[in-house]
């Protein structure tokens, strides 16, 4: 069945506009620890767009160090496993 | 006379012997003999003729023979040197392909070696970072203790930017 180009657009749009409303009021932090209430506030001082935002804080200790944020379709990637992944993507070009 | 001995009756008897021999002789014999001898001589001379001329072509078949064996002789000579011209340019194109092809040889087998040895390379390399990797990795895991790993997320943080949206 062939759906019109203009049909496909818009749901597209209205696709990505509700996911992202769905992620705009949540996030999850990923960290190899547990974070505590200062470090939370840190992050929230650092990331604006986490203080109106449900903040879930998940432990994966493959991160080594550092943190994942993901909000909505957005990912923040600082932990020390994708820095030293980089490294590695670097040197074996 | 005869005390000189000589007896003139048989003298006389010669003599007319003599003349009567002259006589039939030039009558009877003389033209057909001097016709013989005639035609012996002419006989003579074209046999000489025809040596003379058989003479002649014997030499100009000879001379014939010689220029035909002096050309046969140098044509064969010809012959030889461009034929060996040939056997020598031949011999000299086939050890020049030889050597292109043994010089193609080389360098395909020096360029497979060498992409063997850069595969090869590449695979030793990747698999020396990812042991190391996995070594750093590892070694990070058992050395952060919960204190470590707060002051390394203090200080990612601190390097990160501000995000404002």
């Amino acid at each position: 069945m062939k759906i019109n180009q203009n049909l496909r657009n818009q749901l597209k749009i209205l696709i990505v506009k509700r996911i992202k409303a769905e992620g705009e009021n949540s996030a999850v932090i990923e960290t190899p620890y547990l974070l505590s209430q200062d470090e939370l506030s840190l992050f929230t001082s650092k990331f604006h767009f986490l203080k109106n935002c449900q903040i879930e804080n998940i432990v994966n200790d493959k991160l080594i160090g550092g943190y994942i944020i993901k909000h909505g379709s957005e990912i923040i990637d600082g932990s020390l496993a994708t820095r030293i992944n980089n490294i590695i993507v670097s040197l074996k070009i | 006379m005869e005390a000189l001995g000589i007896d003139i009756k048989l003298l006389i008897a010669q003599i007319v012997n003599f003349t009567l021999f002259f006589f039939l002789f030039k009558r009877f014999m003389a033209k057909p003999f001097f016709s013989y001898l005639d035609k012996l001589q002419k006989n003579n001379q074209e046999k000489e003729k025809i040596l003379g001329d058989v003479k002649k072509i014997e030499e100009q078949a000879k001379k014939n023979k010689s220029d035909s064996l002096k050309l046969a002789r140098e044509e064969a000579n010809k012959i030889v040197s461009e034929a060996k011209k040939n056997a020598i340019y031949q011999h000299e194109e086939i050890i020049k392909k030889a050597h292109q092809e043994a010089e193609d040889i080389r360098l395909k087998a020096s360029k497979q070696l060498n992409d063997e040895k850069n595969i090869l390379y590449s695979e030793v390399k990747e698999k020396l970072i990812d042991t190391s990797t996995l070594i750093v990795k590892q070694a990070l895991r058992g050395y952060l203790d919960e204190s470590q790993q707060k002051e390394l997320m203090a200080k990612i943080l601190e390097s990160d930017k501000v995000y404002e949206n």
